[in-house]
């Protein structure tokens, strides 16, 4: 097992790292948003650990499904399978609206400017929303197709669940910004 | 009835996950705080991601193994010596140390690329080394604990142990990337 976690867990750090670096890149430069909207850094970490949370729970629960076999390694629609997605996306809607509320109140607590409560609770509503989308189905697919080759999901999946949810947040959050901007807030 | 229920999903999962978002709002204050270091040592920003996903996803390996540990009965829920977390453990270091290397020399390479101020790599290599490493020690203690905790609870540690050790890791690794970039004196 050695071998083979040391194998699998580089492999797809190198991979992983490749795009985290492209995510740090796409940060570096959305130095303009972040000081245009003031508690959006606060939210960032949140946000991607929340995306990367929900990703990773779903491919974590799914891996275990797989290898205890509640869950055909078939990529068809099933009861078990459904019920993973509605409890994904449910959380995610509460969970970023929460975020952009909690970053607002942390602007208040430390004394740091704040775009607003509504601006950065519609911020974080918008990015998390089509962010989501975009995780769940990857999540899927990837996490059904790695076991189908004989892989563990649970040594890859996870790490490469964290860091797609950062590739994807980011540009989320930059184009929910702009969406606020063009509003005018 | 289904073995996976979304209600449960959305009460497990969000217990933990809300917990976790909590937490790494503090990690955001803490940048927030930093904001003008930040911005104008610009690798560090490119590094933040990466760094917070290496410790996330090191949170991660370790959350997800030992939840499929619990669940094979490989393991039991109790703080003893055990042959395969042992073995993972070792694994998960050297995944950390490898990564590590390799990190470093995307960061600095992506940084001269873009003609960002340059920052010497030995440095970088100390600060994203001594993170990864002591992520890795901290990932396993609060991982087994946070498994072995919410599994005796009747919970699905799946849905309980990534989001609190990758929070722990997250708030973690903010704060060892700031002291570590001060403590060589790149901030």
């Amino acid at each position: 097992m050695f071998k083979q976690t040391v194998r699998e867990g580089f492999l797809s750090q190198v991979i992983i790292q490749t795009f985290g670096i492209a995510a740090g890149v796409g940060l570096a430069s959305m130095r303009g948003a972040l000081e245009e909207l003031p508690g959006m850094l606060i939210m960032v970490p949140a946000f991607l650990q929340m995306r990367g949370a929900i990703g990773g729970t779903l491919a974590s629960r799914l891996s275990s499904a797989l290898h205890t076999g509640v869950i055909e390694p078939r990529l068809k629609p099933s009861r078990e399978l459904s019920q993973n997605l509605v409890g994904t996306f449910v959380l995610n809607v509460i969970l970023s609206g929460l975020i952009g509320c909690l970053a607002h109140f942390m602007c208040l607590l430390f004394g740091f400017k704040s775009s607003g409560l509504l601006a950065l609770f519609l911020l974080a509503l918008i990015a998390g929303i089509i962010s989501n989308l975009v995780i769940m189905l990857i999540t899927t697919v990837m996490t059904i197709k790695i076991y189908q080759r004989g892989l563990d999901p649970d040594v890859i999946m996870g790490p490469f669940v964290t860091t797609l949810g950062d590739v994807v947040s980011i540009p989320c959050l930059f184009l929910a910004a702009l969406i606020l901007m063009a509003a005018g807030m | 009835m289904t073995y996976y229920k979304a209600r449960d999903i959305v009460k497990q999962g969000g217990v933990a996950i809300t917990t976790s978002v909590i937490v790494d709002s503090f990690a955001g204050v803490l940048l927030n705080a930093k904001m003008e270091a930040l911005l104008s040592i610009p690798i560090l920003l490119v590094l933040l991601p990466s760094l917070m996903d290496m410790t996330g996803d090191i949170g991660c390996m370790v959350g997800s193994k030992i939840a499929t540990f619990l669940h094979l009965g490989l393991v039991r829920p109790r703080l003893e010596k055990n042959p395969y977390l042992m073995r993972y453990a070792a694994a998960v270091m050297t995944v950390a140390v490898l990564t590590s290397l390799y990190l470093t020399f995307l960061a600095v390479a992506a940084s001269h690329l873009l003609g960002l101020s340059a920052v010497e790599p030995l440095k970088v290599l100390a600060v994203v080394l001594a993170c990864s490493v002591s992520i890795s020690v901290i990932a396993f203690l609060v991982g087994m604990v946070a498994g072995f905790v919410t599994f005796k609870h009747g919970w699905d540690p799946d849905n309980t142990t990534i989001p609190i050790v990758t929070a722990v890791c997250d708030i973690m690794g903010a704060m060892l990337l700031l002291s570590a970039a001060s403590l060589v004196g790149i901030i």
